[in-house]
């Protein structure tokens, strides 16, 4: 019987909070899933991984800008983070730059989303608008 | 916090907090599209999303698609597309709404021609309604109901008079395709125009022809019936979601006259269509298909939307929603999936023939297989009162009529019984867009079934028809005013009805030649 998505996250996610080698854990995972023929799978598995270690305390937030941000706004970002999350004891945070923002930041996490960036306002601007009539 | 100074601190904490939350931007739960197609789309996250709840997809150019979820999977929510699938790319940004799907209700919409989701589709501008209304909303209970006891003249005298409609009634109509059954349906809205019942007609097209649409349209302006019609309008291009929400969405604006104390009719053409709909969609979320590759709630689809209708007690202001859902058939076949379905659920139902159509009988009512079984409490003691014996008169012609061709040798009682079958028959006949007041189906039929048209000539009994009817109008608008309130007249008014009609029928007797009994083709009503 296939397993559920979901608790393969929650044993992944488990092993990665203990396992000492990362190298051997992903190729366990990797044969597994070929194994399975699960591949396609990876990415919301990846997901739900996060979100599991989310709920344990662990952050891991995509900052996406259009330039690269100052070790200041990236610490306001990690802040603001642990601020809304309770019980955090790690943020970690991966930069990524995407020009078609224009400016600001988008924080992606596993199952939400701080969008502040320009290109995201004008959205919401454009959105009203249409709502308007 | 003992002292009123520690008040004012708090009063200037929360403002500032405020200022701050303000200030603050907010981190919102969304989900990922993992994949989209065929008005379908699949979506990760959103792990607090509701069955049916209002979901909004971001396209590429950063509009918002509509949707709502409709599979709630332990890994992904299948939601069903409001807009273009094309606009959607595999990554997209997923948010929930909080809310269920509503449309504007309302006399705003009165007169207009929208889409499932009250947007305007003809031409005038948005519509600026002041309230909205779940399109999903359960059917009222036992006790805010009353039985149904008010008529719903549809104009047509063989509906009136053998199969009436109540308000707050649901009546199927059903047939095969090109009978006559969306003529019923616009003939009735035409008929509360005319007779100015006040009643609101909603007509719910479901996956039609928009040229068929715009047809009614158009006729329904030209009778003057539009300003009191609402359409809702879904072609046969619209996706599967908006065919799927049509009816509710229509029914939701139904409902908004019916709990406000007014009584509407609506229309919806056809849920054969809407089935078939439902069908796409619940093929394309994975659901397990069953009998006809129909999903197993396919019954329920249909009996919560027709269970809405319903005559509202006087405490909640007695108004009603009546329902006339059409079927349509295949090849006559009123035992299929659907068609049974819906016949089990409404409160009877008007079955139109194909060889019935074709004879030039129409509108095509099968007498035998069409009835109503709650509408004759509401029928007009008038109509009631000449109706009586019709459906037997017309069994017992039929029987005969088939008997007798094998037999050219008829008793005078047979012969008679026969003609007589003939002449119901023809005056049962209605060209479309002509319904008929009450007082002209009273007459029509008093003159037939008391035997007072037997010297007429069958192919001249409509100019006979026509001639009593306008003596009668013209002569005596006092009685005519009065059959038309409903009430079965005395004695005096219907000896002078009968005596007028044997009078006229002495003008149309039957040429030397033709007093042989006419061929029984046709004889089927």
């Amino acid at each position: 019987m296939k397993a559920p998505r979901r608790d393969l996250a929650i044993v992944i996610a488990e092993a990665t909070l203990h396992e000492q080698s990362p190298t051997r854990l992903a190729q366990s995972i990797a044969a597994y899933l070929l194994a399975e023929r699960r591949t396609a799978e990876l990415e919301p598995l990846l997901r739900d991984i996060m979100q599991y270690r989310l709920e344990h305390g662990i952050i891991e937030a995509e900052v996406v800008s259009a330039r690269e941000l100052p070790a200041r706004i990236e610490q306001e970002i990690k802040n603001l983070l642990s601020d809304s999350y309770p019980h955090t004891k790690h943020v970690g945070i991966n930069q990524r730059q995407d020009e078609h923002l224009v400016g600001g930041v988008v924080v992606h996490l596993p199952n939400e989303q701080l969008d502040d960036s320009v290109r995201g306002r004008l959205n919401r601007f454009k959105q009203l608008i249409a709502a308007e009539g | 916090m003992a002292t009123d100074a520690s008040i004012e601190e708090l009063s200037k904490d929360i403002r500032s907090a405020i200022a701050k939350l303000k200030e603050r931007p907010e981190i919102e739960e969304v989900g990922v599209v993992t994949r989209v197609g065929d008005g379908v789309a699949w979506i990760y996250g959103l792990t607090r999303c509701g069955f049916s709840e209002m979901l909004e997809i971001e396209t590429v150019e950063g509009d918002l698609i509509p949707a709502f979820a409709f599979n709630l999977g332990e890994d992904e929510i299948g939601a069903v597309l409001l807009g273009d699938d094309l606009a959607i790319k595999a990554g997209a940004t997923a948010r929930l709404t909080g809310k269920v799907l509503e449309v504007p209700v309302g006399p705003e919409l009165v007169g207009r021609v929208v889409n499932p989701l009250g947007q305007a589709l003809d031409g005038r501008g948005a519509i600026k309604a002041k309230t909205t209304s779940r399109v999903e909303r359960n059917a009222p209970g036992v006790l805010d109901r009353q039985s149904v006891k008010e008529p719903l003249m549809t104009g047509l005298t063989a509906i009136d008079a053998m199969v009436p409609i109540g308000r707050g009634q649901r009546e199927l109509i059903i047939g095969d395709r090109q009978t006559g059954k969306t003529a019923i349906a616009l003939d009735t809205m035409i008929n509360q125009h005319r007779q100015g019942t006040g009643v609101i007609n909603i007509y719910v097209a479901i996956g039609q022809k928009l040229s068929k649409v715009a047809r009614l349209v158009d006729r329904l302006k030209r009778e003057g019936v539009m300003d009191q019609t609402i359409v809702v309008a879904t072609s046969a291009a619209d996706a599967a979601s908006l065919q799927y929400l049509a009816p509710y969405a229509a029914t939701a604006m139904g409902e908004y006259f019916r709990d406000n104390k007014q009584h509407a009719l609506i229309i919806y053409d056809d849920l054969t269509k809407h089935a078939a709909a439902y069908r796409q969609m619940s093929l394309l979320l994975r659901r397990p298909p069953g009998r006809e590759a129909y999903p197993g709630d396919v019954f329920y689809l249909h009996s919560r939307l027709l269970e809405r209708a319903s005559k509202m007690n006087d405490e909640l202001g007695g108004g009603s929603l009546t329902a006339l859902p059409i079927i349509e058939t295949q090849a006559g076949d009123i035992s299929a999936y659907i068609p049974t379905n819906v016949i089990s659920i409404t409160d009877g139902q008007i079955f139109v023939e194909t060889n019935l159509f074709y004879q030039g009988i129409r509108p095509a009512i099968s007498v035998g297989l069409s009835v109503s079984r709650v509408g004759s409490s509401a029928q007009t003691k008038a109509v009631k009162s000449v109706a009586k014996s019709l459906r037997i008169d017309l069994a017992q012609f039929r029987e005969l009529a088939a008997f007798s061709q094998f037999s050219t040798d008829l008793d005078p009682e047979t012969r008679q019984r026969i003609e007589r079958g003939q002449r119901i028959t023809e005056l049962l006949k209605q060209p479309q867009y002509t319904p008929r007041a009450t007082w002209e189906m009273y007459a029509s039929l008093l003159a037939a079934t008391s035997g007072c048209f037997d010297a007429a000539s069958i192919d001249k009994i409509k100019l006979a028809e026509a001639n009593l009817l306008r003596e009668l109008k013209h002569d005596h608008p006092k009685e005519v005013a009065a059959i038309n309130k409903g009430d079965e007249p005395n004695d005096k008014v219907k000896e002078m009805i009968k005596k007028m009609a044997t009078k006229i029928a002495q003008s149309y007797k039957p040429e030397e030649k033709q007093t042989e009994p006419s061929n029984t083709t046709g004889a089927k009503a």
